[in-house]
């Protein structure tokens, strides 16, 4: 029983990991930052203290698990919880406002939802009065600017900082910085961004008013970090299985559960030490370095891993409670699998004798093509095909200009309305595309050009499931 | 014997079994945390939407308000539609697909067979169209039926992503009232139970023109908004084309792979109609699998083709021309019919629905003309029908194409700017000069060296202007070409120009230079070779011999 429980609350703590909803156990290679940060932030609660800076780095190198780690750690040491309802002697220590550049796509968004935000924390009434850009923004200014250091400090997180940078005029940058430079209300401002180049984005005025302070973080840079990273997220603490030491009620369970903490965590170290789960760990990492792309292959995993055994979860507990890396196998070669190809493999073979087509004018240097000229060389082909097919086999299915090839397929003109069909299903599946962007007149003589390569095509051709040799010896034509 | 839902949809589903069980380990507990994001791609008819939608209705349709919103993206082509649209589908009850009435276990099954109904057929075909009015009423009457019945709907209004960030939020709390947060974001990970919610849009592609930034924002949509919400996408393109400039969160992919042989067969194998030979009927689908597989991967299309076909296959039965058991026989007899359905394959000229009429009418005089009126599935009432007579109603579709008719002088006014569309200019004099003592008729050995001196052989012919398409042309070249090809004299009173207005609002013509401009207008022909073929044939007028470079 308890063990089943375990594994439940293991795997919805790993999932939920994984999914970066919640944080790691530990910080990985990122110490350096995660101190810079953190201390940044303390200044401007303990000191109030305004400062601003940037952290800098490629998308899944953990920009923002550090700064979530930064606030939780926060929270623990300065004691606002979620039950601030509780004690409202006014004791907060510090306000966290975060804004995403996604989700906040112009600079009145943004202050409407730091309105609201501020709202919340039940700091300013203003929030739902005010609801223009032009009035809103003097009154938060002014409600900013009469504070005094002795003010709780306001932590404003910005993530995606970059996209901020393109609302016009940066009023609300500009406006931020200036904050933080004229030192009235104690702020930190955070941006956090994967362009590398976000500083050059912001206007000389908004330049000047940042700190220029920035941090950097980096993908893990050998295979011994990129495996501890991943090794990491994997590892389940005590905290995960909701043990809870204060309360010492239910010791024989803790017990087990801190028997299956130290024999889960044993396996995960088993796991990495396996020849071919580290060979798929190596590709991913010799890939993109990107530790999602490790938690992608561990999410597919539990997708394979719970295929086997979907409907009793006891079940699975008792039969594999740990991670086996043989599942992982699978759902390596799932993830390596080209989908266009894939999606090709399922074309017709009307579909597939258009491509060809398409390949031979390409191969004569005629890049953009209509489907008149792509219909003409199929016809040509097919011509051929059938003048040499009819004199030597006999003719299959009936008159209408199907003949069968030596390997008993069928092979037939098909007229030019049919071909005109599957030449826009090949379109609509965007193996083609306009060659300019508005072309009139009719669809027939649109130029496209091909988004495959001429060897993709004839990789196609190879694997298509049935192509009769004829085709076949066709596209592999010069 | 009872069987679990995740049998149940195995049954309804041949052959996607795997998907099904990949989908559900996915989504796991109702209240397990998810992926945030995954993509399901495949090619058309596969069953996509079709599996996504039942495994939804049947693992979460019962909970109030619903736990999924499917939007689609065609239907919902703005970012607020989608939003709007979400949030009332996350606040209401989900949606029935049939009766409620009925005992649960009977109820299930309904769902299920109705879900298959409309999302196996084609929604482009009319048999679905039928099928769909009896079986599934629409969108629309059903929001107005629960407006009159039921408490007003809510429909709240949302119009950038940042309200419905908020939204999402308040709708994933909303089950769980006694953990009121506060701060609204959760920096660490909160252990709440919260059920997942589902957001699935399908035909995601359509997400790239209407809302690219959209994208990105959704794919994480479970970090901003810190709940546990999943976001599905349904497409028939790749991941990479879904990418932006920044990059983001990538989805879980999850693609479909094509049927097998024995699983189209035993799809195929439900439409078995009322009080059909199964055997017979078996033997006719693996036929026209066989005959047609490789031509046409769409699934829709075949079932399409057998039940088009099948009342021809039977046909000879019926009147006792064959046996049963005489499959060569039968066979000989439907192959003539394959030949002429490959011609058609796809095209659907005319409608099932008005094909099945037309039979109907054909054979009225020769049968009895009843129909079973209680058949109500339309394959059935073809079969029903089965008379002589009107096995060419389908082959014989109108074209419509060749059927429009012009005044005597604009059918040569058309001919001329065909002529004007696709001649070069600098054989004007050679084609159509009167004074001439050749006549303008270049004889074909002229033609092609002409060809050959153009350099045209090198591309292998294929930048002829009859594969290049129509080159625009000014009116006045145009009308020099109608005067030489017209041997009378015009009369005085026919307005040529009113003649090529009304050929341009027809879009026989394409007017090239904008409207405002009177003078020295240009124009394209936009009327394909073959129309103007038999345009030609029907004033007389020999036009290959005045083209050039046409085969």
């Amino acid at each position: 029983m308890a063990t089943e429980e375990c594994v439940a609350l293991a795997k919805s703590a790993i999932l939920a990991r994984l999914a970066e909803r919640a944080l790691p156990p530990a910080l990985v290679g990122l110490e350096e930052q995660y101190k810079k940060v953190l201390s940044l932030m303390k200044r401007t609660i303990e000191m109030g203290e305004s400062n601003s800076c940037l952290l800098l780095g490629p998308r899944g190198t953990g920009k923002t698990m550090i700064v979530r780690q930064a606030l939780t750690e926060l929270e623990k040491q300065f004691r606002i919880s979620d039950n601030a309802m509780e004690q409202d002697d006014g004791r907060k220590d510090f306000m966290v406002i975060q804004l995403n550049g996604m989700v906040q796509t112009d600079d009145r968004m943004a202050l409407k939802e730091i309105m609201r935000q501020l709202s919340r924390e039940g700091e300013s009434e203003m929030g739902e009065t005010n609801t223009t850009f032009s009035d809103s923004l003097p009154s938060l200014l002014t409600f900013l600017k009469a504070g005094t250091r002795e003010q709780y400090p306001i932590i404003f997180i910005l993530d995606e900082f970059d996209l901020f940078a393109q609302h016009t005029k940066q009023s609300l940058l500009y406006n931020l910085f200036d904050v933080a430079q004229s030192a009235d209300w104690p702020i930190a401002v955070i941006g956090v961004t994967c362009r590398m180049d976000a500083l050059e984005l912001l206007e000389k005025r908004v330049k000047s008013r940042f700190s220029h302070r920035h941090y950097y973080t980096f993908p893990p840079s050998s295979y011994h970090d990129y495996v501890e990273v991943c090794q990491n997220a994997l590892y389940i603490t005590a905290k995960d299985l909701h043990i809870h030491r204060e309360d010492g009620s239910k010791e024989a369970d803790q017990e087990v559960k801190e028997v299956f903490i130290k024999d889960f965590n044993r396996r995960v170290n088993m796991l990495f030490e396996d020849g071919g789960f580290a060979k798929v760990v190596q590709r991913i990492f010799d890939l993109m370095k990107d530790v999602r792309g490790f938690y992608r292959l561990c999410e597919t995993t539990f997708l394979v891993v719970r295929v086997q055994q979907f409907g009793p979860v006891a079940e699975l507990s008792r039969t594999s409670p740990y991670l086996l890396p043989s599942q992982f196998y699978e759902s390596g070669l799932q993830q390596r699998v080209d989908n266009k190809t894939e999606l090709l493999k399922g074309i017709s073979l009307l579909e597939l004798s258009l491509l060809i087509a398409i390949k031979q004018l390409v191969e004569r240097d005629m890049t953009s093509f209509n489907f008149e000229m792509v219909y003409d060389e199929y016809k040509d082909f097919m011509d051929t095909a059938v003048v040499r097919g009819s004199s030597t086999s006999t003719l299959g299915l009936g008159s209408g200009g199907s003949m069968v090839s030596s390997d008993g397929v069928s092979l037939r003109l098909y007229k030019k309305a049919v071909a005109l069909k599957a030449f826009e299903h090949l379109a609509e599946a965007e193996l083609l595309r306009p060659a300019d962007a508005s072309s009139k007149g009719p669809k027939e003589y649109r130029m496209m050009r091909v988004m495959l390569d001429s060897s993709q095509i004839s990789d196609v051709v190879l694997k298509h499931r049935d192509c009769p040799t004829i085709i076949a010896r066709w596209a592999a034509r010069r | 014997m009872e069987l679990t839902p995740q049998e149940q949809l195995h049954m309804a589903f041949p052959g996607r079994s795997r998907q099904i069980d990949q989908i559900l380990g996915f989504m796991g507990e109702p209240w397990a945390p998810t992926p945030p994001a995954m993509l399901i791609n495949g090619n058309s008819s596969l069953g996509k939407t079709a599996v996504v939608k039942s495994i939804l209705s049947t693992m979460l349709g019962h909970t109030t308000p619903s736990r999924y919103a499917f939007l689609d993206c065609v239907e919902c082509h703005t970012p607020r539609l989608i939003f709007e649209h979400a949030i009332y589908q996350l606040q209401n009850a989900p949606k029935k697909t049939r009766l409620t009435t009925c005992a649960e276990s009977q109820q299930e099954h309904g769902t299920l067979d109705g879900v298959k109904d409309s999302s196996w057929t084609t929604t482009k075909d009319a048999v679905q169209a039928q099928a769909s009015n009896t079986t599934r009423p629409g969108r629309e009457p059903r929001k107005r039926k629960r407006a009159v019945s039921h408490e007003q709907p809510i429909w709240s209004k949302c119009e950038n992503v940042n309200e419905f960030v908020e939204w999402c939020r308040k709708i994933c709390d909303s089950d769980t009232p006694q953990a009121q947060e506060t701060s609204g974001v959760t920096y660490g990970g909160s252990s709440r139970k919260q059920d997942t919610r589902y957001l699935i849009l399908d035909r995601a592609e359509r997400l790239r023109d209407t809302a690219p930034a959209l994208i990105p924002v959704l794919m994480r949509l479970q970090e901003l908004t810190g709940r546990n919400i999943c976001v599905i996408l349904i497409t028939t393109i790749v991941w990479e084309k879904f990418r932006s400039k920044t990059g983001g969160y990538e989805p879980i992919i999850l693609n479909f792979p094509q049927y097998s042989k024995a699983e189209t067969i035993a799809i195929l194998k439900r439409d078995l109609p009322v009080g059909g030979d199964e055997e017979l009927y078996m033997r006719f689908v693996d036929l026209v699998y066989d005959v047609f597989q490789r031509n046409c991967k769409d699934l829709n299309e075949i079932r399409h083709l057998v039940a088009l076909l099948y009342p021809l296959y039977i046909k000879p039965i019926k009147e006792g021309k064959a046996q049963r058991s005489e499959a060569l026989k039968l066979h000989k007899h439907i192959q003539a019919y394959f030949v002429e359905a490959m011609d058609k394959l796809y095209l659907r000229e005319i409608s099932s629905a008005e094909w099945s009429d037309r039979t109907l009418a054909s054979s009225a005089g020769s049968h009895s003309g009843k129909i079973d009126s209680t058949l109500g599935d339309s394959a059935s009432r073809r079969l029903a029908i089965g008379a002589p007579g009107s096995e060419r109603a389908m082959m014989t579709a109108v074209d419509v194409q060749n059927t429009f008719d012009l005044p005597y002088y604009t059918k040569f006014i058309l001919i001329a700017s065909f002529l004007a569309s696709y001649n070069p200019p600098r054989l004007d004099m050679r084609y159509f000069a009167k004074v001439s003592n050749q006549g303008g008729k270049m004889t074909k050995r002229a033609k092609q060296s002409a060809a050959k001196k153009h350099g045209h052989d090198q591309m292998g012919s294929k930048l002829r202007q009859q594969l290049l398409g129509p080159k625009t042309f000014p009116i006045e070249r145009m009308l020099a070409i109608f005067y030489s090809i017209l041997d009378e004299d015009v009369e005085e009173n026919i307005n040529v120009h009113t003649q090529i207005a009304s050929l341009v609002s027809l879009r026989l013509l394409q007017r090239v230079t904008p409207m405002d401009k009177l003078d020295s207008i240009k124009c394209k022909c936009s009327v394909s070779y073959d129309t103007i073929k038999t345009l030609a044939k029907s004033t007389k007028f020999e036009i290959d011999k005045y083209l050039y470079d046409f085969v």
